[in-house]
Protein backbone atom coordinates (compact mmCIF):
# COMPACT_ATOMS: atom_id res chain seq x y z
CA UNK A 1 0.00 0.00 0.00
CA UNK A 2 1.30 3.35 -1.08
CA UNK A 3 2.10 6.47 1.58
CA UNK A 4 -0.49 9.31 1.72
CA UNK A 5 0.87 12.40 1.39
CA UNK A 6 -1.07 16.13 0.93
CA UNK A 7 0.24 19.39 0.87
CA UNK A 8 -1.13 21.83 2.96
CA UNK A 9 -3.27 25.04 1.89
CA UNK A 10 -3.96 28.37 3.62
CA UNK A 11 -7.09 26.50 4.67
CA UNK A 12 -6.59 22.29 4.62
CA UNK A 13 -4.34 20.70 6.91
CA UNK A 14 -0.94 18.30 5.48
CA UNK A 15 -1.81 14.98 5.60
CA UNK A 16 1.08 12.22 5.59
CA UNK A 17 0.23 8.74 6.40
CA UNK A 18 3.38 6.64 6.20
CA UNK A 19 2.05 3.18 5.90
CA UNK A 20 5.63 1.74 6.34
CA UNK A 21 6.66 3.33 9.80
CA UNK A 22 2.66 3.58 10.62
CA UNK A 23 2.97 7.02 11.14
CA UNK A 24 -0.35 9.59 10.73
CA UNK A 25 -0.28 13.51 10.52
CA UNK A 26 -2.54 16.14 10.38
CA UNK A 27 -0.49 19.36 10.69
CA UNK A 28 -1.97 22.88 9.97
CA UNK A 29 -5.71 24.74 9.67
CA UNK A 30 -8.09 22.28 8.81
CA UNK A 31 -11.58 24.46 7.02
CA UNK A 32 -11.56 23.12 3.70
CA UNK A 33 -13.88 24.78 1.51
CA UNK A 34 -15.45 21.26 0.47
CA UNK A 35 -14.91 19.47 3.84
CA UNK A 36 -16.53 16.21 2.69
CA UNK A 37 -14.26 16.24 -0.55
CA UNK A 38 -11.13 17.10 1.43
CA UNK A 39 -11.51 14.19 3.89
CA UNK A 40 -12.80 11.52 1.54
CA UNK A 41 -9.72 10.44 0.36
CA UNK A 42 -7.94 10.33 3.72
CA UNK A 43 -10.44 8.21 5.36
CA UNK A 44 -11.18 6.28 2.50
CA UNK A 45 -7.15 5.26 2.60
CA UNK A 46 -7.39 4.91 6.20
CA UNK A 47 -9.85 2.34 6.29
CA UNK A 48 -8.67 0.08 3.30
CA UNK A 49 -5.42 0.34 5.59
CA UNK A 50 -6.46 -0.81 8.91
CA UNK A 51 -8.58 -3.66 6.77
CA UNK A 52 -5.66 -4.77 5.25
CA UNK A 53 -3.82 -4.92 8.70
CA UNK A 54 -6.99 -6.66 10.41
CA UNK A 55 -7.32 -9.46 7.81
CA UNK A 56 -3.50 -9.93 7.83
CA UNK A 57 -2.50 -9.79 11.64
CA UNK A 58 -4.55 -11.83 13.91
CA UNK A 59 -3.00 -10.77 16.72
CA UNK A 60 -1.84 -6.60 16.92
CA UNK A 61 -0.41 -6.51 20.38
CA UNK A 62 3.03 -5.08 19.89
CA UNK A 63 2.16 -3.06 16.63
CA UNK A 64 2.39 0.33 17.37
CA UNK A 65 0.79 3.44 15.80
CA UNK A 66 1.64 7.05 16.11
CA UNK A 67 -0.79 9.64 15.57
CA UNK A 68 0.08 13.11 15.37
CA UNK A 69 -2.18 16.10 15.41
CA UNK A 70 -0.49 19.77 15.12
CA UNK A 71 -3.14 21.86 14.31
CA UNK A 72 -3.65 25.64 14.90
CA UNK A 73 -7.25 25.83 13.68
CA UNK A 74 -9.87 23.45 13.09
CA UNK A 75 -13.90 23.90 12.62
CA UNK A 76 -16.26 21.83 13.68
CA UNK A 77 -17.09 20.23 10.31
CA UNK A 78 -13.56 18.88 10.70
CA UNK A 79 -14.33 17.41 13.87
CA UNK A 80 -16.37 14.75 12.18
CA UNK A 81 -14.24 13.49 9.63
CA UNK A 82 -11.32 13.55 12.21
CA UNK A 83 -13.12 11.31 14.47
CA UNK A 84 -14.04 9.48 11.86
CA UNK A 85 -10.71 8.48 10.76
CA UNK A 86 -9.59 7.45 14.63
CA UNK A 87 -12.65 5.59 14.95
CA UNK A 88 -10.73 3.70 11.74
CA UNK A 89 -7.45 2.87 14.17
CA UNK A 90 -9.09 2.17 17.14
CA UNK A 91 -10.50 -1.41 15.08
CA UNK A 92 -6.06 -1.68 15.47
CA UNK A 93 -6.72 -0.64 19.00
CA UNK A 94 -8.97 -2.96 20.12
CA UNK A 95 -7.25 -5.86 18.63
CA UNK A 96 -4.17 -4.95 20.43
CA UNK A 97 -2.38 -2.71 19.02
CA UNK A 98 -1.18 0.69 20.62
CA UNK A 99 -1.96 3.93 19.67
CA UNK A 100 0.09 6.45 20.65
CA UNK A 101 -2.20 10.10 19.49
CA UNK A 102 0.14 13.05 20.13
CA UNK A 103 -2.37 16.16 20.05
CA UNK A 104 -0.34 19.63 19.72
CA UNK A 105 -2.02 23.04 20.92
CA UNK A 106 0.09 26.20 21.62
CA UNK A 107 0.11 27.37 25.45
CA UNK A 108 -2.67 29.96 24.28
CA UNK A 109 -5.12 28.16 22.63
CA UNK A 110 -7.09 26.59 25.20
CA UNK A 111 -9.58 25.42 22.08
CA UNK A 112 -7.61 23.72 20.36
CA UNK A 113 -6.63 21.65 24.15
CA UNK A 114 -9.76 21.45 24.50
CA UNK A 115 -11.34 20.27 20.90
CA UNK A 116 -8.36 17.08 21.86
CA UNK A 117 -9.75 16.49 25.05
CA UNK A 118 -13.45 16.25 23.53
CA UNK A 119 -11.99 13.61 21.03
CA UNK A 120 -10.36 11.76 22.76
CA UNK A 121 -13.37 11.20 25.30
CA UNK A 122 -15.64 10.86 22.54
CA UNK A 123 -13.49 8.03 20.90
CA UNK A 124 -12.06 6.42 24.28
CA UNK A 125 -8.42 6.57 23.10
CA UNK A 126 -5.78 8.69 25.87
CA UNK A 127 -4.39 11.50 24.09
CA UNK A 128 -1.14 13.20 25.18
CA UNK A 129 -1.78 16.43 24.88
CA UNK A 130 1.36 18.48 24.18
CA UNK A 131 2.53 22.29 24.73
CA UNK A 132 4.06 23.75 21.76
CA UNK B 1 -19.84 52.75 22.22
CA UNK B 2 -20.02 49.99 19.31
CA UNK B 3 -18.23 50.05 16.54
CA UNK B 4 -18.61 48.16 13.36
CA UNK B 5 -15.68 46.00 12.39
CA UNK B 6 -17.23 44.31 9.89
CA UNK B 7 -20.78 44.30 7.79
CA UNK B 8 -21.76 42.35 4.82
CA UNK B 9 -25.12 41.89 3.71
CA UNK B 10 -26.21 39.19 0.75
CA UNK B 11 -25.66 35.64 0.03
CA UNK B 12 -22.24 34.23 1.48
CA UNK B 13 -19.94 31.87 0.39
CA UNK B 14 -16.01 30.57 0.93
CA UNK B 15 -14.66 33.47 -0.02
CA UNK B 16 -16.22 35.66 1.36
CA UNK B 17 -16.05 34.54 4.56
CA UNK B 18 -12.26 34.56 3.69
CA UNK B 19 -12.19 38.21 2.71
CA UNK B 20 -14.22 38.69 6.13
CA UNK B 21 -11.57 36.64 8.24
CA UNK B 22 -8.75 38.37 6.59
CA UNK B 23 -9.89 42.07 6.93
CA UNK B 24 -10.05 40.88 10.65
CA UNK B 25 -7.05 39.64 11.12
CA UNK B 26 -5.50 43.18 9.62
CA UNK B 27 -8.00 44.99 12.29
CA UNK B 28 -6.45 42.71 15.03
CA UNK B 29 -2.81 43.29 13.86
CA UNK B 30 -3.49 47.26 13.94
CA UNK B 31 -5.41 47.42 17.30
CA UNK B 32 -3.43 45.26 19.46
CA UNK B 33 -6.20 43.01 19.80
CA UNK B 34 -5.13 39.85 22.77
CA UNK B 35 -4.72 36.58 20.30
CA UNK B 36 -6.89 34.45 23.10
CA UNK B 37 -9.36 36.67 22.15
CA UNK B 38 -8.63 36.75 18.43
CA UNK B 39 -9.16 33.08 18.08
CA UNK B 40 -12.21 32.61 19.92
CA UNK B 41 -13.65 35.06 17.59
CA UNK B 42 -12.43 33.39 14.73
CA UNK B 43 -14.16 30.39 16.01
CA UNK B 44 -17.68 31.91 16.60
CA UNK B 45 -17.23 33.84 13.31
CA UNK B 46 -16.30 30.89 11.28
CA UNK B 47 -19.36 28.98 12.53
CA UNK B 48 -21.95 31.52 12.22
CA UNK B 49 -21.23 32.16 8.50
CA UNK B 50 -20.31 28.65 7.65
CA UNK B 51 -23.69 27.59 9.32
CA UNK B 52 -25.05 30.81 7.44
CA UNK B 53 -24.47 29.54 4.19
CA UNK B 54 -24.50 26.00 3.77
CA UNK B 55 -28.26 26.40 5.40
CA UNK B 56 -29.15 29.23 2.97
CA UNK B 57 -27.47 27.10 0.19
CA UNK B 58 -29.80 24.21 0.53
CA UNK B 59 -33.12 26.48 1.45
CA UNK B 60 -32.90 28.17 -2.38
CA UNK B 61 -32.89 24.87 -4.24
CA UNK B 62 -36.50 25.08 -3.02
CA UNK B 63 -37.46 28.38 -1.94
CA UNK B 64 -37.35 32.15 -3.59
CA UNK B 65 -35.11 34.00 -0.74
CA UNK B 66 -33.37 36.39 -3.25
CA UNK B 67 -34.69 39.42 -1.50
CA UNK B 68 -33.94 37.77 1.88
CA UNK B 69 -30.37 38.33 1.96
CA UNK B 70 -28.77 37.03 4.60
CA UNK B 71 -26.17 39.44 7.11
CA UNK B 72 -22.93 39.59 8.48
CA UNK B 73 -22.27 42.17 11.22
CA UNK B 74 -18.84 42.29 13.65
CA UNK B 75 -18.80 45.21 16.36
CA UNK B 76 -16.06 45.95 18.77
CA UNK B 77 -18.11 46.93 22.37
CA UNK B 78 -16.19 47.65 25.50
CA UNK B 79 -16.75 44.29 26.85
CA UNK B 80 -15.29 42.73 23.60
CA UNK B 81 -16.88 41.53 20.35
CA UNK B 82 -20.51 41.46 19.35
CA UNK B 83 -21.03 39.11 16.81
CA UNK B 84 -24.57 38.54 14.84
CA UNK B 85 -25.75 36.49 11.72
CA UNK B 86 -28.89 36.90 9.78
CA UNK B 87 -30.48 34.45 7.27
CA UNK B 88 -34.15 32.59 6.20
CA UNK B 89 -35.25 30.14 7.55
CA UNK B 90 -38.22 27.59 6.98
CA UNK B 91 -40.86 27.47 9.41
CA UNK B 92 -40.69 24.06 9.90
CA UNK B 93 -36.93 24.70 10.65
CA UNK B 94 -37.76 27.31 13.21
CA UNK B 95 -39.49 25.46 15.72
CA UNK B 96 -36.66 22.76 16.09
CA UNK B 97 -34.28 25.73 16.07
CA UNK B 98 -35.51 27.73 18.62
CA UNK B 99 -36.13 24.74 21.11
CA UNK B 100 -32.09 24.13 20.60
CA UNK B 101 -31.22 27.58 21.70
CA UNK B 102 -33.28 27.87 24.14
CA UNK B 103 -31.98 24.81 25.41
CA UNK B 104 -27.93 25.96 24.78
CA UNK B 105 -29.09 28.88 26.73
CA UNK B 106 -30.18 26.92 29.95
CA UNK B 107 -27.78 24.02 30.37
CA UNK B 108 -24.61 25.12 32.42
CA UNK B 109 -21.17 24.59 30.80
CA UNK B 110 -20.89 20.89 32.07
CA UNK B 111 -23.86 19.80 30.49
CA UNK B 112 -23.13 21.82 27.12
CA UNK B 113 -19.64 20.33 27.01
CA UNK B 114 -21.14 16.74 27.74
CA UNK B 115 -23.77 17.35 24.89
CA UNK B 116 -21.33 18.70 22.31
CA UNK B 117 -19.42 15.74 22.66
CA UNK B 118 -22.75 13.33 22.74
CA UNK B 119 -23.31 15.02 19.43
CA UNK B 120 -19.98 14.09 17.85
CA UNK B 121 -20.25 11.11 18.60
CA UNK B 122 -23.97 10.44 17.00
CA UNK B 123 -22.77 13.01 13.96
CA UNK B 124 -19.70 10.86 13.45
CA UNK B 125 -21.35 8.26 10.85
CA UNK B 126 -23.94 10.40 9.43
CA UNK B 127 -24.31 11.37 5.80
CA UNK B 128 -25.63 14.89 6.79
CA UNK B 129 -23.62 17.80 8.46
CA UNK B 130 -24.24 17.28 12.53
CA UNK B 131 -26.84 19.13 13.29
CA UNK B 132 -26.45 21.95 16.26
CA UNK B 133 -22.75 21.38 16.23
CA UNK B 134 -22.06 24.74 15.33
CA UNK B 135 -24.08 26.38 17.50
CA UNK B 136 -22.90 24.04 20.97
CA UNK B 137 -19.54 24.98 20.05
CA UNK B 138 -20.43 28.78 20.02
CA UNK B 139 -21.71 28.77 23.32
CA UNK B 140 -19.06 26.12 24.46
CA UNK B 141 -16.47 28.62 23.63
CA UNK B 142 -17.80 32.25 24.33
CA UNK B 143 -19.27 30.98 27.86
CA UNK B 144 -22.04 33.50 26.73
CA UNK B 145 -26.20 32.98 26.34
CA UNK B 146 -27.32 33.18 22.24
CA UNK B 147 -29.61 36.20 21.43
CA UNK B 148 -31.99 35.17 18.73
CA UNK B 149 -35.05 36.37 17.04
CA UNK B 150 -37.18 35.10 14.51
CA UNK B 151 -39.22 37.56 11.72
CA UNK B 152 -41.97 36.37 10.07
CA UNK B 153 -41.94 36.72 6.26
CA UNK B 154 -44.90 34.25 5.50
CA UNK B 155 -46.09 30.90 6.47
CA UNK B 156 -43.31 29.35 5.14
CA UNK B 157 -40.11 31.64 5.92
CA UNK B 158 -38.86 33.88 8.85
CA UNK B 159 -35.51 35.59 8.69
CA UNK B 160 -33.58 34.33 11.68
CA UNK B 161 -31.37 36.68 13.68
CA UNK B 162 -28.68 34.99 15.92
CA UNK B 163 -26.36 37.49 17.94
CA UNK B 164 -23.85 36.47 20.64
CA UNK B 165 -20.61 38.26 22.74
CA UNK B 166 -17.11 37.44 22.83
CA UNK B 167 -15.36 38.60 25.88
CA UNK B 168 -11.60 38.43 26.94
CA UNK B 169 -10.00 35.91 29.42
Amino acid sequence: MENLHIEATEYSPKVIFDVKNRKFELTGISRPEDVVAFFETIIYKTESYVEKMLQEQNNLEGFVFNLRFDLTYMNSASSKYILQILDHFKKLYIKGAEIKVEWYYEDIDDQIFEDGEDLSDVIKIPFKLIAR
Amino acid sequence: MNKIILKHKGFFNYSILNNLLSDFIQYVKTHNIDEYLFRKVQIVMVEIIENNYHYTQSLSRNYDIEKLQPEFKLEKTPEGFSLSSSNPVKAKDAEALKQLLHHINHVDLKKLKEEYKYTLKEGMHSEKSTAGIGLLRIAKVTRNKIKYSFRKIDNNLLYYTLEIMVNPK
